[in-house]
């Protein structure tokens, strides 16, 4: 295996809290480290043509808002491979949850180990240091390594680092999702208040799970758990279901107090970084990341409140170009510092994903077919 | 509110309303539409023709994108030539046209025209109610949401225009009392069988997908249905001109091309060919970039946030791939795409095209189709010019346009005579 020569520096991120960084501490302490895993990915022929037609040497970077961003989807089709291929230990699949290309994600053994540490630290944040029951809104199959890699793979996959034992609370009928009785039955004998975690995507627990406990009158009482759920809001949006009503539901049915419902923001090309809302419903970025929101238009950074672009940058991937990727998903920055949660640096909040135009009208012509 | 047919105050309506048939609107618009058969036509073209004078003056309008072309557009001299095309008269000599010794033909309004209005060129729905309106006939426009504010202040000025002619005083009212804006959920098949219904005439503007449904709507036996939908354009420069010292000013007017309508107009270039010359095409590239930086920030309008997705996709693309070169600027303003593959690319709109050098402009012909609307030639030759526009029309181009006149809203548009279809021609046996 090839030795990574800025292996060292990102050991450092691990003496800082996990959200102890000021905006300038985290500017100060990640810019060089970015710097150098840069220099290593121009080693990508397709990294390189990047930084060489928007003229970008790595030594003239004086920002991490200067680095060069990759849109996520560019995963789909290319190889942004940063390590010699002997060194890639494991190429992540991800079809996400619109598209229908798949991304590659090549990791090598560091990238792994850093993001497991990184996920731990996040997880610990928030669970206390012992490892603990954890409960899967889904199915087994979506943990099986046959089947392709989602996003609600990503999700079980990463947050299961924590678990001491694993239940899947669903099980498929054909085509269908429903509640597995005997699951259930598993965690109605766990003893109440005992500390579990649980994780589900939001539509899916209130697709599937509510309607469930709903018809036969169930009612958890998982006071000690934290309920981390993700995948977006525009489902339930969309039959007016909002983060106050869903939250009181997992309440009422779970057992579960509000304050420990949990939205959380990730994606497979970033593992290792999630996002959970933290006790006052805010977004905090981990000390080896960092978010930008940059104005569509202008594609700059945009100032407190304005809604733009989710920019995740991090220093986990040594195996990929993931030091900056640009979303499609957009959210808007609440405040620089100062949460009343007590975590330091920016908080932000995640608003939606950019839809495809709408009006195309008579100048929405072609798909490559375009006939006589 | 969302189950009903939205008729937006404006035009012949005082207060907005939610209806569930266009019975009532229709009753309304037929009588009104008398007073607007027997304005004399040049009193129509008159009233135009003020307004559009009037409009650019008022600075309350100035937010309007497009306000500035309508205007022009509007000049008298170009509304009698609108006429002209598309009548075969002038507008005031006389109403007949000779047939022959015992009989003459004149022109009378179809009744009703019902317009779907695409979403994507803000006064598309003028351009077409003028042209319904030069025929005299009464209209409703289906409009998307996001266009009325843009439309019903025109309407609202129109409405207040003046004009004395011969001491007779005319009003912009007997124009605006034939017309009404209404909007509702295209995919409401009893709303859109409905509207379709209503009309002695429907003129469609859209997507494939839009005009495919719409035409498919039942009608009336007697009513005519203009499509215009959707179409590519393109550009081409030959050698000449490519080497010669206009070439620069063609440059600023493709580029003026481009940046209007953020490119989602049917008429806006998205891939431009050069014949191969001394100029390398990256320098050529560079020179284009240099017609969009010229070019004021006021014509750039904010890009719709999907389509700036993707061309934030495109571009990086276009980045990664090290056979691929590009020009772009810091934020989403313009984005010169450079490859060699003889094609015609998809569009991406937002002001991001493509440039392509090929040996002879001859290797771009087989690429026209009948979808292909306007090609901004640069030719410097005119015999040359008038062989390939022979070829370009018999493959199925509507439009050959200098470049920077793309989106001039010319007679005939799309291969036909708009506001001449909008029409009836009667037969009248003089003895």
């Amino acid at each position: 295996m090839t030795v990574n020569p800025n292996d060292h520096l990102i050991s450092l991120i691990w003496k800082y809290g996990v959200y102890d960084l000021t905006e300038i501490e985290r500017e100060n302490i990640l810019l060089p480290i970015i710097k150098e895993q840069i220099r290593n990915a121009l080693i990508n022929p397709h990294i390189r043509s990047y930084y060489e037609k928007v003229s970008m040497n790595p030594e003239d970077i004086s920002s991490l808002a200067d680095v060069p961003w990759v849109p996520v989807t560019m995963f789909k089709e290319f190889d942004l491979a940063t390590v010699p291929a002997d060194d890639i230990v494991k190429i992540l699949r991800s079809s996400g949850t619109t598209g229908q290309q798949t991304s590659k994600i090549p990791l090598d053994k560091i990238t792994i180990q850093n993001q497991n540490r990184s996920l731990s630290k996040i997880l610990a944040h928030y669970l206390g240091p012992k490892r603990l029951i954890f409960i899967v809104i889904d199915h087994p199959e979506i943990n099986d390594p046959a089947h392709e890699f989602s996003a609600r793979t990503a999700g079980v996959r990463g947050l299961s680092l924590y678990a001491r034992k694993t239940i899947y609370l669903l099980k498929k009928e054909g085509d269908y999702l429903t509640v597995n009785p005997e699951a259930l039955e598993e965690i109605r004998q766990l003893d109440r208040g005992i500390p579990v975690y649980l994780f589900g995507f939001t539509w899916i627990i209130w697709s599937v799970c509510i309607p469930y406990f709903k018809k036969h009158d169930i009612h958890l009482h998982l006071s000690g758990g934290t309920l981390f759920h993700g995948g977006g809001w525009k489902n339930l949006q969309n039959i007016a279901v909002g983060k106050d009503f869903f939250t009181m539901n997992i309440r009422d049915f779970f057992g579960i107090p509000s304050y420990r419902v949990l939205d959380f923001y990730g994606m497979a090309e970033q593992t290792g970084i999630i996002f959970p809302d933290c006790e006052c419903g805010n977004k905090h970025v981990p000390a080896c990341a960092k978010i930008i929101i940059r104005n569509i238009q202008t594609l700059k950074p945009c100032g407190e409140g304005e809604r733009g672009l989710i920019e995740v940058m991090s220093i986990l991937p040594t195996s990929y170009y993931g030091q900056a990727l640009l979303t499609e998903d957009t959210g808007r920055i609440i405040g620089w510092d100062g949460c009343p949660c007590g975590r330091r640096g920016v908080f932000f909040e995640i608003l939606n994903r950019v839809e495809r135009a709408e009006i195309r009208g008579c100048g929405d012509t072609f798909r490559v077919d375009h006939g006589r | 509110m969302e189950d009903n047919i939205h008729i937006y105050a404006g035009g012949c309506v005082d207060k907005e309303r939610y209806v569930e048939s266009f019975t009532e609107l229709i009753q309304e618009l037929e009588e009104n539409r008398r007073a607007l058969f027997e304005c004399p036509d040049e009193i129509i073209i008159h009233l135009f023709a003020h307004f559009g004078k009037e409009i650019i003056k008022d600075s309350s309008l100035a937010y309007i994108p497009g306000l500035s072309y309508l205007s022009l557009w509007l000049r008298k001299e170009n509304l009698h030539a609108i006429y002209l095309a598309n009548f075969g008269i002038k507008p005031g000599i006389r109403d007949s046209i000779q047939v022959d010794s015992r009989s003459e033909m004149i022109h009378v309004p179809r009744g009703v025209v019902c317009h779907w209005i695409a979403g994507n060129i803000p006064l598309l729905g003028f351009f077409s109610l003028v042209l319904a309106t030069l025929g005299k006939n009464a209209s409703i426009l289906k409009i998307h949401p996001s266009v009325y504010k843009y439309l019903n202040p025109l309407l609202q000025k129109l409405e207040e225009v003046t004009i004395e002619i011969d001491r007779v005083s005319y009003s912009g009212k007997v124009i605006t009392l034939s017309v009404s804006l209404v909007s509702f959920p295209g995919k409401n098949e009893i709303m859109s069988r409905d509207f379709s219904l209503s009309a002695d005439c429907r003129v469609i503007y859209g997507s494939h997908e839009a005009v495919q449904a719409i035409s498919c709507l039942p009608h009336q036996v007697h009513a005519d249905t203009i499509v215009y939908g959707p179409k590519y354009s393109f550009a081409v420069f030959d050698k000449e001109a490519v080497e010669s010292p206009e070439f620069s000013s063609m440059l600023k007017g493709l580029a003026q091309d481009i940046v209007l309508y953020n490119q989602a107009a049917c008429s806006s270039p998205h891939t431009i060919f050069f014949e191969k010359s001394k100029m390398l095409l990256h320098d050529i590239a560079e020179q284009l970039k240099s017609a969009f930086q010229t070019l004021p920030e006021r014509m750039f309008y904010p890009l719709d946030e999907g389509i700036a997705i993707s061309v934030i996709n495109t571009r990086a693309r276009y980045l990664l791939d090290s056979s691929k070169d590009i020009l772009l600027s810091d934020d989403l303003k313009w984005t010169v795409c450079i490859n060699d593959t003889i094609s015609l690319e998809e569009p991406v709109q937002g002001r991001c095209v493509f440039v392509k050098e090929v040996s002879d402009i001859d290797q771009v012909l087989p690429l026209v189709t009948r979808k292909v609307q306007t090609v901004a030639l640069g030719m410097v030759d005119q015999v040359r010019k008038e062989r390939y526009v022979r070829e370009l029309a018999y493959r199925g181009v509507d439009r050959v346009m200098a470049p920077g006149a793309m989106h001039e809203f010319t007679q005939p548009w799309d291969g036909m005579l708009g506001a001449g279809r909008m029409v009836r021609w009667i037969a009248v046996v003089k003895k």
